[in-house]
C-alpha cells in the first residue's frame, strides 16, 4: 500500500502566496474529491505536487511513501508514481503520439518494451477510451477536440499505471457518454490500487465513482473535510453556507493581467512624391 | 511516370513529359531545368557539392524539387521563372553539419502562377546557415509561400530572410511567410526577416515568425509523463524538423527519418 502525504504546504506563484499551509494524507485505492471556489488553490496544489517550475514551494513537504517529492525533478516524480491529468492538455504538433507514449512507457522500464507488446497495449488502451487507433500517428493532441484530449489523458493514466492520479477537472466540457466512460476508467484504475485526488465543480462525475472523502479548499487552506454528502450540498447550494455555518469568508479571485496589443505593420502613403 | 537514377547529368535538361528524377552526388554544379507546357516533374537532388539551379516552368507545368543537403558545406543558388498557371515547389531538408547558404529568386511571371519554398534546417557547433528567398509577383493572381523551420544547436545560427515583392499591377496576388526557429542551447541564435514590399492594395499578404527556446508548457507536459529532459528535447526537435517528410516520397521519407534519428541518437 502507498501513502501520499502533504504536510503544511505553502506555495506561491508570481510572488503571491496561494497555498497557505495545506496538510492531508491519501492512501492507495482512496478517491478524494477536492472542491472549492475558483482561484483558491486547487490546481496550484496539483502543480506543486507535480513540480511545475512556475510554482514556488515556500514551506512544507510532499511525501510519497516517505520520500519527499519536492527533492525530485518533474520526470522523477512521475516515475515515482504520480500522474497529473491536465485541465487543459497542451497540443504539441510534430511530436507523434506513438513516439510520446513509447518514450513514457520506456522511461519506467529497465528494458525497452518490444514493438509488438507496445502496439498491442496501445491498441487495447485506445479501445478502452474510445479513441481511434489512427490517432497514435498524429501529433500529440493535435487537432483533438476537448473531449478527445481528456480521453487521451485517461489513456496515458492507464498506460502509466500510477500510484496516485491527480485529475484536474477531467470532466469539464464532456458529454454524458464521455463522463460515463471516464468514470468507468477511474473505477477500474482504483481497483488496481491507484489512489485519486479529483478536482471537479460538478456532482455528476463524483456520483459515478466511489468517493471516500471530500476536501474543500478555500483561501489556500483545507477549510472543511467530510464525506460525499458535502458534494451534494455544494452542488445544490454553492459555497455561501461556508460563511454562515463556519465563518469562512472566500477571498476575491486575483485580477487578470493587463494586456497590451501592438502592431508590427506600418503603411506609408506616398502622393505626388511626398509622404 | 519514369524514374531514373543518374550520376552524371547533362547541364541542361528539358522535360517534355511527366517524369520523376533522382540525382545523387551531383558532379555538375550547375543545372538548368525547363519544364514544358502541361508537364509534371519531380526531381530529388541529394547534393554533395554546391549547386546553381536555373529553372523555367512553362504554362500549366509543375515542377517539384526536393533537395537533401546532409554532408558538406554547400551553397545553393536558385533562379526561376514561372509562367502562366504553372507551379514550382522547392523543398529543402538541410541537415548538414556545416555552414550553408541558399539564395533564391523566383519571378512569378504568368498569371495564376504559384511558388512555394519549404525549408527544414538544423545547424550545429558554430556554423551559420542563411536562407535568402525572394519572390517577385510580376502578374495578377500569383501566389507565393515560404515555410521555414529550424533548430539551432550549440553556438550556431540560422538566418532566414524572405522578400515578397508585389508591384502595383499584380492585383489579387497572395504572399505568405512563416518562420519558426528553436534555439536549443543558451548561445544558439536565430534571425528572421520577413519583408513584404507591397505596392498594390488589392492583395493578401501575411507573415508569422517565432524564434525562441523550447516552449516551457510543452517541456513540462512531456516531463510530467516521466520522460527525461534529453529525450523530451529530442522529441520536440524531431517534431519541428520531421514534418518536412510530407513533401518527400516514401523512400525519401525513410532516408530522412534514418538520418535524423541517427544524428539525434533516437529510436
Amino acid at each position: 500500500m502507498s501513502v501520499l502525504e502533504i504536510k503544511n504546504l505553502h506555495v506561491s506563484v508570481e510572488g503571491k502566496e496561494i497555498l497557505k499551509g495545506v496538510s492531508f494524507k491519501i492512501e492507495s485505492g482512496e478517491v478524494v474529491g477536492l472542491l472549492g471556489p475558483n482561484g483558491n488553490g486547487k490546481s496550484t496544489l496539483f502543480a506543486a505536487i507535480m513540480g511545475n517550475p512556475k510554482y514556488k514551494v515556500l514551506e512544507g513537504e510532499v511525501l510519497l511513501d516517505g520520500v519527499n517529492l519536492l527533492n525530485l525533478s518533474v520526470d522523477e516524480r512521475s516515475k515515482a508514481g504520480i500522474f497529473l491529468g491536465f485541465q487543459n492538455p497542451v497540443e504539441i504538433p510534430g511530436v507523434i503520439s506513438a513516439d510520446f507514449y513509447k518514450a513514457a512507457i520506456n522511461a519506467r522500464s529497465e528494458n525497452r518494451v518490444s514493438l509488438y507488446k507496445f502496439y498491442k497495449t496501445l491498441e487495447d488502451g485506445c479501445k478502452s477510451v474510445e479513441l481511434p487507433f489512427e490517432f497514435v500517428n498524429r501529433g500529440l493532441n493535435d487537432g483533438f477536440s476537448g473531449g478527445e484530449r481528456k480521453r487521451n489523458e485517461i489513456l496515458q493514466m492507464k498506460l502509466l499505471n500510477p500510484k496516485f492520479a491527480l485529475l484536474d477537472e477531467i470532466d469539464s466540457g464532456l458529454d454524458v457518454d464521455a463522463i460515463n466512460l471516464i468514470s468507468r476508467s477511474i473505477v477500474e484504475q482504483q481497483q488496481k490500487g491507484s489512489g485519486f485526488i479529483i478536482i471537479s465543480h460538478y456532482a455528476r462525475l463524483f456520483e459515478l465513482i466511489n468517493v471516500s472523502r471530500v476536501l474543500i479548499l478555500v483561501n489556500g487552506k483545507i477549510a472543511l473535510e467530510g464525506d460525499s454528502s458535502l458534494i451534494k450540498r455544494i452542488d445544490k447550494e454553492g459555497y455561501d453556507w461556508l460563511k454562515r455555518e463556519h465563518n469562512i469568508v472566500i477571498e476575491e479571485e486575483h485580477t487578470m493581467n493587463k494586456v497590451s496589443i501592438g502592431t508590427c505593420a506600418t503603411k506609408e502613403v506616398i502622393k505626388n512624391g511626398n509622404k | 511516370m519514369e524514374t531514373n537514377n543518374i550520376k552524371e547529368m547533362e547541364k541542361h535538361i528539358v522535360f517534355d513529359k511527366n517524369c520523376d528524377l533522382t540525382i545523387k552526388e551531383n558532379d555538375e554544379k550547375s543545372y538548368s531545368f525547363v519544364v514544358e507546357n502541361n508537364c509534371k516533374v519531380s526531381v530529388l537532388l541529394d547534393i554533395t557539392s554546391s549547386l546553381d539551379l536555373n529553372i523555367v516552368v512553362k504554362d500549366n507545368g509543375d515542377l517539384k524539387i526536393a533537395i537533401l543537403n546532409k554532408k558538406n558545406k554547400n551553397n545553393i543558388n536558385i533562379n526561376g521563372v514561372i509562367e502562366k498557371e504553372a507551379g514550382f515547389t522547392c523543398v529543402i531538408a538541410d541537415f548538414c553539419k556545416e555552414a550553408t547558404s541558399l539564395n533564391s529568386n523566383v519571378d512569378l511571371k504568368g498569371e495564376y502562377s504559384t511558388s512555394k519554398f519549404v525549408v527544414s534546417s538544423t545547424s550545429n557547433d558554430k556554423f551559420k546557415k542563411t536562407y535568402n528567398i525572394n519572390f517577385n509577383h510580376l502578374n495578377k493572381n500569383t501566389t507565393s509561400k515560404i515555410k521555414a523551420f529550424g533548430v539551432s544547436l550549440k553556438e550556431s545560427e540560422i538566418q532566414v530572410t524572405g522578400v515578397s515583392y508585389i508591384p502595383k499591377e499584380s492585383i489579387k496576388s497572395n504572399a505568405s511567410q512563416e518562420v519558426k526557429i528553436i534555439l536549443f542551447d543558451k548561445n544558439s541564435r536565430g534571425k528572421a526577416s520577413p519583408i513584404l514590399k507591397i505596392e498594390c492594395d488589392d492583395i493578401k499578404a501575411s507573415h508569422g515568425c517565432s524564434i525562441g527556446s523550447i516552449n516551457d508548457d510543452h517541456l513540462y507536459y512531456l516531463l510530467s509523463r516521466g520522460i527525461d529532459i534529453e529525450t523530451v528535447r529530442k522529441l520536440i526537435v524531431l517534431g519541428y524538423i520531421l514534418p518536412i517528410k510530407e513533401y518527400f516520397n516514401e523512400q525519401e521519407k525513410k532516408y530522412i527519418d534514418e538520418y535524423i534519428r541517427e544524428d539525434f541518437n533516437y529510436d
